[in-house]
């Protein structure tokens, strides 16, 4: 496994800490894998996903009640706890209802390195960036609208950073990102052999990373990693081929991954925000940069979205285009508590898996603990044996 | 052929001997010990009830929440697939196994073939569980396996309205100062227990047979309870304690040690 | 407490007589729908928040599956059966949906799987012809309908409000929310066209805003008229009268209903006359009730507290008349109330300020996120800047297996305690 995805894995924020010390650059936190991150990308930011710590609260239960989110609330508590000061900045988008508070209680609650610039009550260079994200990411006019909002977001980045962002930067940045999702395509490609040609487990240390690290470094050291697995004919463990589906999967809950093999399964595929959703989406680069950056992220199938479809059926198609060339034996949803998107979605997706793929299917309720993810071993022991028969 | 079963729960150990046609002996036992060390006690038990060596025995196979313990095994499976097994074989029209334990109830959906085909757990809270039951003893002060019995003999049921563990005891005490009868408080709460049962089985989708399995199945006043919430009959078999290890003695008759696991 | 008190799950008793016969208006509108449907006239489900207007200016009849959830939360089949809203969610949660899930979106997901849309109270809702729904208050509703329109196989619009955060002085909507949301309108007015054959007409649709503006208007007059001392018009009042403005805004019904209730409120502030004889103490309820426990209003009468205001379901003051650019109008209503804690939470402090409010109860709805999450916030606020004290009562909106007298009963009751001891040491409760 090389080193640096598993040392970006393991400890995120001594990695991400060192990159910042050595190159002497701005880090932003954003949040959800729809934020149009590849805009702080163009303005020489790196864009770092917000993630927990699974621990028990210190700080956040007073102020966030316990039915909530338990992941939103995790990050909350490790911002609240200092654990990010060595961010410049934070975007929120409006990903749901409690990612769309999260603005408030950032900016509340979290302590700020920069000052605020007050006029008339509105702060001009802000240290919590909100993105009015669209609720259905398709229709006539969601693009110019979405487009607007961006131009107001790159705004306030100017204003707070004090350089411009131009078109050139925006393609560039376009073009980094682009480079990084064809060899993340290149590694969830392989997976499609049996056995995989990486394991779950690795999958997913590579696109963590990849959220922790500018994407063209990223890309380089994928490429070179990739090329040495293929040239050694690397294989990941034999296993029943797994459907990972779900919330939140990140240093706090990839043991599943794991376990899973532990049990005899191996994941190939996923419905993961750190998963495929990360990079699924291309950029268009005939289209004017920041439009092209506003259809990827609208694009981005995230189950908080609706559409126009006349009745909605758009998350099917995307979990059987990432479902069907990989000969899944078998589906995971591991969903958190208030996740109500993924909790109301669930029944349907569950029943048109076994209904059209034959695909059995095993629910477990996530709580953003380790130990949690421990207790159901079990159930996925039980999940991986029944198949096997 | 003899295959033996261990199944190593959180308050219990039980096993079970499998001649390939039949279970020819059974052993449970409630201890506190280290499941490696329970395991072998009662697994000694078992072949000296039955009085046969241990070469005399094909494969031992382990089960239950200790499972992973059992030093001497050669090999394991989950309590889901051994429960639909031993529930299968002794009553072969089985399609939905309900097994209440200690900490959890869970239920498995079989395949008109008899395989398991799909299986949930509510181990979310205790109230569905034999726990909320004994927590029901503790505050009424009666002996645990009298509750049964107690419901049984009350006429009609107090309310028991909220089914979460936490507020038993404010519950129940508000029923005695009501002026409920102890009879009824206990047909209350197994009425309370079977309600969130029932809502499990319901997931699976209810299709007869369904087999009670587990300890909390030795309690009369539950199964009536079940059966009057389900509204279909369900089937007790003989010694619902050690169905689990009767299947998984049953699954060693059937496997080589699984994929990816090693065996000792 | 020198009284033991039950808190049993049971209906309000209402101190104004239009609020006690307000279910009739309910069975009516029920009724008006089914007769709507047997007719041959097109269908709407939908939820709170849509500008109904343009249902009633296409000549739809909406029913709400929130509301139809609420009622199923009070009734039984038979006597001895349990709540319809336990029966329904019960369906659901078989079916696979989390016990986690919005209790409303159990039920009336449990109510369309039950396959006989009769079977059910007040005859349930009529079949839809199209579903509606919107992303304002909370985006659980744009999954619960998507996830209906498939069950049902009917089409879904959903109306796309952009959140509402304004910073500072600039209150307003941006342009280009306004134009996308405005776009919406048209949208959904095309996908209506399309459905029914009906054709949108201005005149129509202004018609129905006349009446729409002029219910508005006299809600916020009542809302008014009940700041007075001793209070005129309480929660359990309120929430038994909101049904009109909240689901029939753009008909002469709605607005008949409220100037009955206006008139009885006048009569009640004339005469002196309040909720209670000796009123000593105002409560906040903040949050949707427990449905399937209105009885929780009266609960502090013996000792003399009232519950006086309720943020949920008031209206707000609504842009004036534009009946040359009605959908303008309508955009700019939707979009000129901010929907962030930053805006909402200074709002409610005001409210308790007019309404003379000396206690909040605050409902903990377990599956409701939009209520709850800001509550520990709003409880904080409610100490810090109006040293007012507040108790959260854990509850689900309609799913009363969750609820537990116990545990409220001995919160309700410490609370009252703190509250009567400031009142007897003669602190001013009327901040």
């Amino acid at each position: 496994m090389h080193e640096i995805f598993a040392r970006y894995a393991e400890n995120r924020h001594e990695a991400v800490k060192k990159w910042k010390q050595e190159t002497g650059k701005k880090v932003f936190g954003y949040f959800c894998c729809l934020t149009p991150e590849e805009i702080l990308y163009a303005a020489d930011i790196l864009p770092v996903r917000i993630t927990g710590t699974g621990e028990p609260l210190q700080q956040a239960d007073l102020h966030v009640p316990p039915n909530s989110c338990a992941f939103a609330r995790s990050c909350l508590d490790a911002g609240m706890r200092g654990m990010y000061d060595y961010l410049d900045g934070v975007v929120i988008p409006n990903s749901c209802d409690i990612i769309f508070n999260m603005e408030f209680f950032w900016r509340t609650l979290v302590p700020r390195p920069t000052k605020p610039a007050m006029i008339a009550g509105v702060d001009i260079k802000p240290y919590v960036h909100y993105i009015n994200y669209p609720e259905k990411i398709t229709g006539r006019e969601v693009v110019p609208y979405y487009v607007e909002v961006l131009k107001n977001f790159k705004q306030d980045l100017e204003r707070s950073l004090n350089r411009s962002i131009t078109d050139d930067d925006l393609a560039r940045a376009v073009s980094a990102y682009n480079q990084d999702k064809s060899q993340m395509k290149r590694m969830y490609e392989m997976r499609k052999s049996d056995p995989a040609g990486l394991s779950g487990y690795e999958a997913w240390q590579i696109t963590y990373s990849s959220l922790l690290m500018p994407k063209d470094k990223h890309a380089g050291i994928l490429k070179g990693y990739l090329d040495e697995l293929e040239s050694n004919g690397h294989k990941a463990p034999e296993g029943i081929r797994i459907y990972l589906s779900g919330s939140a999967m990140d240093q706090v809950n990839a043991d599943i991954y794991k376990i899973i093999e532990e049990s005899g399964g191996q994941v190939v595929s996923d419905d993961l925000c750190v998963g495929t959703r990360s990079f699924w989406y291309p950029l268009n680069e005939e289209l004017p940069p920041l439009e092209a950056i506003a259809r990827r992220s609208l694009g981005t199938a995230c189950p908080r979205s609706t559409v126009t479809a006349r009745i909605p059926e758009n998350r099917w198609t995307h979990l059987l285009n990432t479902a069907k060339d990989f000969n899944i034996e078998g589906a995971i949803f591991y969903v958190l508590k208030c996740c109500d998107a993924r909790l109301g979605e669930f029944p349907h997706l569950r029943d048109k898996l076994k209904t059209e793929l034959d695909i059995p299917v095993l629910f477990l309720e996530g709580d953003y603990t380790s130990e949690g993810v421990e207790q159901m071993r079990s159930r996925v022991e039980a999940f991986i044996e029944m198949i096997e028969g | 052929m003899l295959y033996a079963g261990i199944d190593v729960g959180a308050q219990s150990v039980k096993a079970a001997l499998f001649d390939g046609q039949k279970m020819v002996g059974s052993v449970c036992t409630v201890t506190e010990e280290a499941a490696d060390e329970a395991a072998r006690a009662v697994y000694a038990d078992l072949l000296q009830g039955v009085g046969i060596q241990r070469q005399d025995v094909e494969k031992v196979w382990a089960t239950g929440w200790g499972a992973a313990d059992v030093s001497f095994a050669d090999g394991k499976s989950s309590e889901q697939l051994c429960a639909a097994r031993g529930a299968r074989w002794l009553l072969p029209a089985a399609r939905t196994v309900v097994d209440i334990g200690a900490e959890g109830c869970r239920v498995m959906k079989l395949t008109p073939e008899g395989t398991l085909e799909d299986f949930a757990n509510n181990s979310k809270c205790a109230s569905g569980t034999g726990s909320f039951i004994e927590l029901g003893a503790v505050y009424l002060k009666v002996p645990v396996e009298e509750m049964g019995p107690l419901s049984l003999a009350a006429e009609g049921a107090a309310e028991v309205s909220s089914t979460c563990a936490v507020f038993a005891e404010s519950v129940i005490i508000s029923k005695i100062h009501e002026g409920e009868t102890r009879a009824r408080i206990a047909a209350g709460i197994h009425r309370a227990a079977a309600t969130r049962i029932v809502e499990l089985i319901g997931r699976m989708g209810f299709i007869e047979d369904i087999i009670l399995i587990g300890g909390a199945a030795m309690n009369p006043g539950l199964a009536k309870a079940l059966e009057e919430m389900a509204g279909v009959p369900l089937r007790v078999p003989e010694n619902p304690r050690v169905v689990v290890a009767l299947g998984a003695a049953i699954q060693a008759s059937l496997k080589r040690s699984r994929r990816g696991k090693s065996a000792s | 407490m020198e009284e033991e008190k039950q808190v049993v799950t049971k209906g309000s008793q209402k101190s104004l007589e239009v609020a006690r016969n307000a279910w009739k208006f309910i069975v009516q509108d029920y009724a008006e729908g089914h007769a709507h449907k047997k007719a041959g006239k097109p269908v709407v489900w939908s939820c709170a928040l849509v500008e109904k207007e343009l249902y009633h200016a296409m000549g739809l009849h909406p029913f709400y599956p929130e509301q139809f959830a609420a009622l199923c939360a009070v009734r039984r089949k038979t006597p001895d059966s349990v709540k319809e809203a336990v029966r329904f969610a019960r369906i659901a949660e078989q079916a696979g949906y989390s016990s986690d899930l919005c209790g409303y979106e159990r039920v009336s997901t449990g109510f369309v799987l039950n396959g006989d849309l009769a079977d059910a109270p007040l005859d349930g809702m009529a079949p839809p012809d199209m579903l509606v729904t919107t992303s304002s208050v909370c985006d659980v509703r744009l999954k619960w309908f998507e996830d209906m329109a498939q069950r049902l196989n009917v089409p879904l619009f959903t109306l796309d409000r952009p959140e509402r955060r304004f910073d500072g002085i600039m209150q307003y909507p941006k342009p280009h929310e306004t134009r996308y949301y405005r776009s919406q309108l048209e949208d959904l007015l095309s996908f209506i066209t399309e459905i029914t054959g009906t054709k949108y007409d201005p005149d129509r649709l202004n018609e129905c805003l006349d009446w729409g503006y002029k219910t508005n208007e006299l809600r916020l007059e009542i809302l008014e008229l009940r700041k007075a001392v001793p209070s005129p018009m309480g929660c359990a009042d309120g929430f038994a009268t909101m049904y009109p403005g909240m689901y029939c805004s753009g008909t002469k019904k709605a607005y008949e209903f409220y100037r009955a209730l206006r008139d009885e409120v006048r009569g009640k502030i004339k005469a002196g006359k309040g909720q209670i004889e000796k009123e000593k103490f105002r409560l906040l309820w903040y949050g949707i009730p427990t449905w399937f426990n209105m009885g929780i209003f009266n609960y502090f009468e013996p000792v003399g507290g009232v519950f006086a205001y309720e943020p949920a379901y008031n209206p707000h003051p609504w842009p004036p008349r534009n009946p040359k650019d009605p959908l303008e109008e309508i955009a700019l209503r939707t979009l000129t109330i901010g929907s962030t804690m930053s805006t909402t939470i200074p709002a409610l402090l005001e409210q308790c300020r007019e309404y003379k409010i000396a206690g909040g109860v605050l409902a903990y709805l377990i599956t409701c996120r939009a209520i709850y999450l800001p509550s520990l916030e709003i409880r904080r606020a409610l100490e810090k800047e109006l040293g007012i004290p507040s108790v959260l009562i854990e509850c689900d909106l309609v799913d009363e297996r969750t609820f537990s007298e116990g545990q409220v009963k001995t919160r309700m009751d410490a609370f009252a305690e703190q509250i009567l001891k400031k009142h007897e040491s003669g602190k001013s409760l009327n901040n």
